[in-house]
């Protein structure tokens, strides 16, 4: 059997999945149903990566969108009150506003994929990149992957000091609660917001 | 130029552990509530067969003969999805586990495992992510406030324990310097001070704490089994779901718990290896070498697996029994505040002896 036909086949039904559940996620009403969706999406480019022979880089992609980020919208949407009974229809004019940026991004995209110089490399059987890539991101790339930790660093912050400013501000109104011994750091007692005293 | 009997060979193993991880979720079934049956003086199931040994059997004609009930207000093609989204990745998972060291078949090399990948451990962790995501919408999609909450539940318990166990394997993947579960089994054969077996536990001691904590609050398995606190949540996740989905669910965490039992035993335990076994015999330092068939040597390593995988199923079953259930929120706060400064703690000391030539 031909292996490029094999492969073109398997990057077809990639890139249905791919685009199928993207317009999904953008259609549905129910933005449940949208993450939902977006799962397929997330999978479909995972699918694509592996088979351009990067398995880290797919599995990674599996790992942290999937596994981390899409949890975390579920989550995030599912916390949030009565979402899921929100109609999430956008209004005409973001609709127009959203094709005019579509049709911008193609176009960029269709001319820089019409220019750019492909080279074939031809058959060969996957190697292995997990080596190859620890080692360039500790060599040549260290200094990008350093920005990368400390602008993630920074996030991480920024979230924390969102989160504790408000509990902060809930301590100092609330009369009864004593700020000395309180050991378990994240979550205080809170008294005036509902949350019930901690037993001590 | 395509190998088929290659291709042939490698089928027959998936079709052989497909098999066998099937009929150790069905005995597992068993096992857990004649061993629950044991630790409380009683007898447990014991009627079909001897021992009980048939009723999995009859437990799996009962949930396919039984109603499948779809209630009205679910969400129909989610609710359907989620038992197969849990399933399939718990099926699926433990393809990258090696179960012995690799034949030499007429000029082939054979491993014995399903899939040889390079990034054996991240696909295991990139696949029970998915798993999760079938116990979160399986929740939602029932459209029952304790399904929904067991789903929540599973979401939080997620982001609780998952960095912590990534950051635990970290150690293990720095004293063996590879991704692939083979090489990690293999390393551990080498011996330390010339006759100490190189064993994760030995060189990773912490690191196992964290991993083991975080591996049964994957499995959701007590004293992590929030998402579906039969006390609080009726039946969590699962409560709208009857007949085979309802089993599929409960297969899927067997399925799980063998998978986290075997990565147990293959990163911290030796995998399949046995001390002073090597391919052509058994090797003593300083005391001669025994020879043993290729094939004598294969069926002990892979009986060596099989007694491990069963000694950390066994303790699945033993702490259920045995300890009381966590609170979700002292759940999230051992995952943030104790176990990831410990894993992390862990990567500087491991890194620390390394540079100290000790591991």
């Amino acid at each position: 059997m031909n292996p490029y036909a094999l492969e073109a086949a398997f990057f077809y039904l990639f890139s249905a999945m791919i685009i199928g559940s993207a317009l999904l996620v953008v259609l549905f009403r129910n933005i449940v149903r949208s993450a939902f969706a977006l799962f397929f999406t997330l999978f479909g480019v995972a699918g694509i990566y592996v088979l351009l022979g990067a398995d880290f880089v797919g599995v990674t992609q599996v790992l942290i969108y999937i596994g981390g980020v899409l949890i975390l919208i579920v989550f995030g949407v599912m916390l949030t009150h009565r979402s899921y009974s929100v109609d999430m229809f956008n209004r005409l004019g973001t609709l127009v506003m959203g094709a005019v940026s579509a049709i911008v991004t193609f176009t960029i995209i269709y001319y820089a994929v019409r220019r750019a110089p492909w080279y074939s490399v031809g058959y060969k059987p996957a190697l292995p990149t997990t080596q190859p890539i620890g080692k360039e991101l500790l060599t040549t790339y260290l200094l990008p992957f350093e920005l990368v930790s400390v602008l993630l660093v920074l996030a991480m912050i920024g979230a924390a000091y969102l989160i504790r400013s408000e509990v902060t501000t809930a301590r100092e109104r609330s009369p009864i609660t004593k700020t000395g011994d309180n050991d378990s750091g994240l979550t205080p007692e809170v008294s005036s917001t509902g949350v019930k005293e901690r037993g001590k | 130029m395509v190998d088929y009997i290659t291709i042939l060979i490698y089928a027959l193993i998936s079709i052989v552990v497909f098999a066998v991880l099937l009929s150790t979720v069905a005995v597992l079934t068993l096992a857990e509530r004649r061993i629950s049956a044991f630790m409380q003086d009683r007898l447990g199931p014991n009627r079909v067969g001897p021992w009980g040994l048939l009723q999995p059997v009859a437990d799996g004609i009962k949930f396919i003969m039984k109603e499948d009930v779809i209630p009205l207000e679910v969400n129909r093609f989610l609710y359907i999805l989620a038992p197969l989204m849990t399933i399939i990745p718990a099926m699926l998972a433990f393809a990258v586990v090696p179960f012995g060291h690799d034949l030499f078949l007429r000029g082939r090399v054979i491993n014995l495992q399903v899939a040889n990948f390079d990034i054996g451990i991240l696909y295991i962790f990139a696949i029970a992510a998915m798993g999760i995501f079938g116990i979160i919408i399986g929740g939602w999609a029932s459209n029952n406030k304790y399904s929904l909450l067991g789903g929540l539940r599973s979401a939080s318990q997620f982001i609780s324990y998952e960095i912590a166990m990534s950051l635990a394997v970290i150690g293990i993947l720095m004293v063996y310097g590879s991704l692939r579960l083979n090489d990690i089994a293999q390393y551990q054969g080498s011996l330390w001070f010339g006759f100490i077996p190189k064993w994760g536990i030995l060189v990773q001691p912490l690191g196992f704490i964290i991993f083991i904590v975080s591996v049964y609050a994957e499995t959701n398995r007590v004293p992590f089994d929030l998402p579906e606190a039969e006390a609080e949540l009726v039946g969590g996740y699962h409560t709208e779901y009857s007949s085979m989905k309802f089993a599929f669910f409960f297969m899927g965490e067997y399925a799980n718990m063998i998978t986290a039992s075997a990565l147990i035993a293959t990163l911290y335990f030796g995998g399949w290896q046995v001390p002073y076994l090597h391919n052509i015999g058994f090797i003593f330092p300083k005391l001669g070498i025994f020879h043993l068939q290729q094939w004598l040597v294969a069926l002990i390593e892979i009986l060596s697996f099989a007694i491990k995988v069963g000694f950390f199923l066994f303790l699945f079953l033993w702490i259920r029994w045995t300890l009381p259930r966590f609170r979700f929120d002292q759940l999230t706060d051992l995952g943030w505040k104790v176990l990831i400064p410990l894993a992390l703690l862990n990567i500087v000391v491991t890194g620390a002896l390394m540079m100290l030539r000790i591991i």
